[in-house]
């Protein structure tokens, strides 16, 4: 971790909360804005941002995520910093059109001459133990099909602060998802002052010499408990949080599997056309002489997110664990 | 139907008479330029149906004819479709752009569907035609007027004024009469309910001036003064049951005063369940809850005002509406603890009720999006002749949504029986209605979508059900949608993840709660007044009311849940693909590997 000065304990919420101050301060024209944002947001994120930035920089839109999405593009067209919040990733598909056909495609269609790279739509993203359907997707590979777009996960509060002033900063649209069953559950020492991460990064969480694990956001933690186990078994896991989704960081996952010879990937989303098929491929295209084992895939199944199944559905430390010894067997 | 105008104009100065029997003459033009095109229409459409359908006499369907009004042609319906790619045993049904007739064997469904197509975008073609020459005729007319006018120096403006009245009645007349698809034989009997969706599109042309006649409006009239104004008229709020629990003068109730206190008795359970499911949740026995405290009347009134054969398509905050129908307390608490009674298998968080005999359709959290799904669902009772309709409840907030637009368009233009119920109660969340739009309530929208419209005292339980039962009949018998705004106040948090002392003013709670603001308390006046009801009663009542529930839910939390297997791999699809099986038996084997990690007691095992 680079030193970025003094810090303070923070949990994801008040990391990001605390990004949105920098943001505010050092961009005057920047603005945060999405439902229930005024009062402090659902996950209190923007807890006293109107207080003192004023309402006319946070406030609340009518409930519509279209007309969110829609409304940020159109501030950023004209230069203007718009930071949207949807208030959960399962709501962010009226969006969608917005997202995908309008900001994805306004620098390419208009040839460079506009762009609307001051956007950045953050949401609630992920399981958080009885959210059932509609309170528990992750729905970064509908985003990570969409070019022109940047999608972002970060596993914890340092990486969050860091990652959200960078994805305001960037001159590209980028979506990035909190995992909010970390809003309150991981705490870091995080910088207190501006400090960016980069972008299209992955970070090597733990290094190891057997297998590569790589993950996002929740899974992250997941993988490195797993890891835990398969050192019980004498297997040592190399961890890689991807961090960016899109567009992702081949390299550093390539150069693991060159030393490794073997890659498992992990997310809450359902298996089929998850991001992990995408990695799965390009893996295998450029360390096929290098795999001692099929990639294997630990993912959510193929059905919606199933309240009351939730601990069976997904793919936990356990499931990862398996994959680990089934890889390195 | 030519009678209209001479009849009342009778007794009128002979001027008078001068301009109708100018009118007369015109309508007889009018008449023949139709009869017409209606004959070349025919002839058309004899070229392109089968033999059989040729021989048909075109004259007897032209006697009916005559009397169709102009369509409304808008310039893309005018150009004839290509025909759509014969598949199947139709591939080698030749086309028919050449308009030669063809023989009827060969006409099976789908080519006459095709034809079906051509013959509309002509018909549409011709309708314009006729449109066109009604204008001219409504040009000369006018300028024969104005002739009139010099001669007549003496009331011309208040004569004209009625004559163009009458002419407006006459037209009427011919555009509501007319049969339009009485030919016998050509196949394209539309059931009645089309026929009347077809007569609005024909709302007779403003017949006023030389000026060219505005498709889109209902009114075209043009003024010099500008006007560029937020102002509309005010819809006012329907209550016929005061703040001391009086009817209002005029007004009876609209059932017993027996039914008035079994209304009162099903809110007071209602809301004492409600309360108690809240603090269930607050014990951490559920694991979330939305209440309904404050909406009582309006979920009362409204869902004891509709039929159980109506489809619901509710929000999260309607329980009472459901209840009515016979959505139990066992249905409530299945739901919210997740037992394998839930129709939804637990799969869903808490209030997300569904019951399929009831008509209850899945609630769904991403808001409004069963807001469309009322209108084509309303649309599809139409088509098929049934007397019910859809009815979709939502909050102020999620009117803001897209689907809400689409919902009320479609509905409107296409007169879906649908009844879109919008429960404002002040907020979304924290978000106060004044974040939440800047216009006059939801109400406004329904007149702007050119929708029946009502806006009602929603914590006035008789006005609540006087305005559903009359928005149902008119939904189900005049086959279009009505729109209801309930004016009434969210009295708990949003949900148990909500703490609304957070934003909620101060003093704001106590003012909706006092006694005739109350959905509840404002019934009780009533039966007080009435000497149907004491203190000691209502006591009796809500002690009733808790011990009931005490014991659903001592039963309740007794029950198991779904099986795992197959409870989260069954309904995806219709059948399990072989990635949903394999998935299923890998599940199967690593719970087996590790029966300490996954607590299963809970769930029925799935042998
Ligand atoms: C598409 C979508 N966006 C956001 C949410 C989160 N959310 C749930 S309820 C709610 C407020 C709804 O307010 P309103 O429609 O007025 O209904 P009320 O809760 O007042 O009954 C919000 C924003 C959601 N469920 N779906
Ligand atoms: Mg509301």
């Amino acid at each position: 971790m680079a030193d970025h000065g003094p810090t303070e304990k923070m949990n994801l919420f008040t990391a990001v909360n605390g990004a949105l101050h920098i943001a505010m301060e050092t961009d005057p024209t920047a603005c945060v804005f999405g439902e229930d944002v005024a009062f402090g947001g659902v996950f209190r994120c923007s807890i006293d941002l109107r207080e003192k930035f004023g309402p006319h920089r946070v406030f609340n839109t009518p409930l519509s995520e279209q007309g969110i999405a829609g409304f940020a593009i159109g501030m950023a067209a004209v230069g203007h910093t718009a930071i949207a919040e949807m208030q959960f990733a399962d709501y962010i598909f009226p969006a969608f059109d917005q997202l995908v056909n309008e900001a994805a495609k306004f620098r390419y269609r208009a040839g460079g001459v506009w762009d609307c790279g001051g956007l950045t739509v953050r949401s609630a993203w992920g399981a958080v133990g009885h959210g059932g359907h509609y309170h528990s997707q992750c729905p970064e590979a509908y985003f990570a099909h969409t070019p022109g777009l940047k999608v972002v996960v970060p596993r914890g509060p340092y990486q969050a602060k860091g990652l959200l002033l960078s994805c305001i900063r960037d001159r590209n649209p980028c979506v990035f998802f909190e995992p909010k069953a970390l809003y309150r559950a991981a705490v870091d020492q995080v910088p207190v002052g501006d400090y960016n991460l980069p972008l299209s990064k992955a970070d090597v969480v733990q290094e190891g010499d057997d297998i590569t694990c790589v993950g996002w956001g929740t899974q992250v933690h997941r993988m490195l408990k797993a890891a835990e186990m398969a050192k019980e078994e004498g297997i040592s896991c190399e961890i890689i949080d991807l961090q960016t989704i899109l567009p992702w960081d081949v390299h550093t996952i390539e150069e693991s599997v060159k030393k490794t010879g073997r890659l498992l990937v992990t997310h809450e989303a359902p298996l089929t056309q998850g991001f992990g098929a995408e990695i799965a491929a390009s893996i295998t295209e450029r360390c096929f002489f290098s795999l001692e084992a099929p990639i294997k895939r630990v993912c959510g199944y193929d059905v919606p997110f199933p309240l009351i199944y939730e601990k069976f559905y997904l793919p936990d430390e356990y499931k990862i664990f398996e994959g680990i010894k089934e890889v390195c067997a | 139907m030519n009678g209209g105008g001479e009849a009342s104009g009778g007794g009128e100065a002979s001027s008078h008479r001068t301009v109708l029997d100018a009118i007369h003459q015109m309508e007889h033009k009018v008449l023949t330029a139709i009869q017409q095109l209606e004959e070349r229409l025919s002839r058309l459409e004899s070229s392109v149906t089968s033999a059989a359908v040729s021989g048909a006499n075109p004259s007897a369907a032209l006697s009916d004819s005559t009397s169709k009004p102009p369509a409304r042609s808008r310039g893309d319906l005018v150009v004839p479709p290509a025909p759509r790619p014969v598949t199947g045993r139709t591939a080698g049904t030749p086309g028919v752009q050449d308009g030669a007739p063809r023989a009827p064997s060969a006409i099976d469904t789908t080519a006459r569907l095709m034809e079906e197509d051509r013959r509309r975008a002509e018909e549409a073609k011709l309708r314009e035609e006729q449109a066109r020459k009604h204008r001219e005729m409504e040009e000369a007319r006018k300028r024969q007027e104005q002739e009139q006018k010099q001669r007549e120096e003496e009331e011309k403006a208040k004569k004209r004024a009625l004559l163009d009245e009458k002419r407006k009645a006459l037209l009427g007349t011919l555009v509501q009469d007319g049969p339009t698809n009485s030919k016998p034989g050509v196949g394209r009997c539309a059931p009645p309910l089309f026929s009347s969706s077809v007569r609005r599109l024909h709302t007779t042309p403003p017949a006023r001036g030389t000026e060219v006649y505005h498709a889109g409006l209902i009114t075209t009239e043009f003024t010099t003064s500008l006007n560029i104004s937020k102002q509309s008229q005010v819809i006012p709020i329907f209550r016929v049951l005061n703040y001391d629990g009086e009817l209002d003068a005029g007004w009876e109730l609209p059932f017993s005063k027996e039914e008035m206190l079994d209304k009162y008795k099903f809110m007071v359970r209602l809301s004492v369940w409600d309360d108690m499911m809240y603090n269930i949740q607050r014990q951490g026995r559920i694991s979330f809850y939305i209440q309904n405290m404050g909406e009582e009347a309006a979920q009362t009134g409204s869902g004891s005002a509709l039929s159980i054969d109506d489809h619901l398509w509710c929000q999260y905050r309607e329980l009472g509406v459901l209840m009515w129908r016979g959505f139990t307390l066992e249905d409530a608490l299945d739901q919210c603890f997740s037992t394998k009674g839930d129709e939804g298998k637990g799969r869903q968080m808490p209030i997300s009720y569904t019951k399929k005999d009831i008509n209850l359709q899945t609630i769904s959290t991403p808001l409004t999006t069963q807001v469309p799904h009322a209108a084509g669902s309303g649309y599809a009772f139409k088509l098929a002749g049934e007397k019910r309709c859809s009815v979709a409840y939502f909050g102020e907030g999620a009117a803001s949504e897209g689907d809400f637009h689409a919902a009320l368009n479609f509905a409107s233009v296409l007169k879906s029986q649908t009844i879109f119920i919008c429960r404002n109660n002040g907020y979304a969340i924290s978000t106060p209605v004044k974040d939440q739009y800047a216009g006059d309530g939801i109400a406004i929208r329904g007149l702007a979508y050119g929708m029946q419209t009502c806006r009602i005292d929603g914590n006035d339980l008789v006005a609540v059900y006087i305005a559903t039962k009359k928005a149902r009949e008119i939904c189900v018998n005049n086959s279009e949608p009505v729109l209801l705004e309930f004016m009434t106040y969210r009295m708990g948090h949003h949900s148990t993840s909500d703490d609304s002392a957070q934003y909620r003013p101060e003093g704001e709670f106590e003012a909706w709660n006092q006694p005739g603001i109350n959905p509840i308390a404002r019934v009780r006046k009533f039966l007080v007044n009435a000497g149907m009801w004491d203190a000691d009663q209502d006591a009796e009542l809500r002690r009733e009311a808790k011990s009931t529930m005490i014991a659903e839910m001592k039963k309740g939390e007794k029950k198991k849940r779904y099986p795992i297997i197959p409870g989260v791999f069954d309904d995806v699809y219709d059948q399990r693909p072989w990635n949903l099986e394999e998935q299923a038996e890998s599940m199967q084997a690593h719970l087996a590997k590790y029966p300490q990690q996954y607590d299963q007691t809970q769930y029925e095992s799935s042998a």
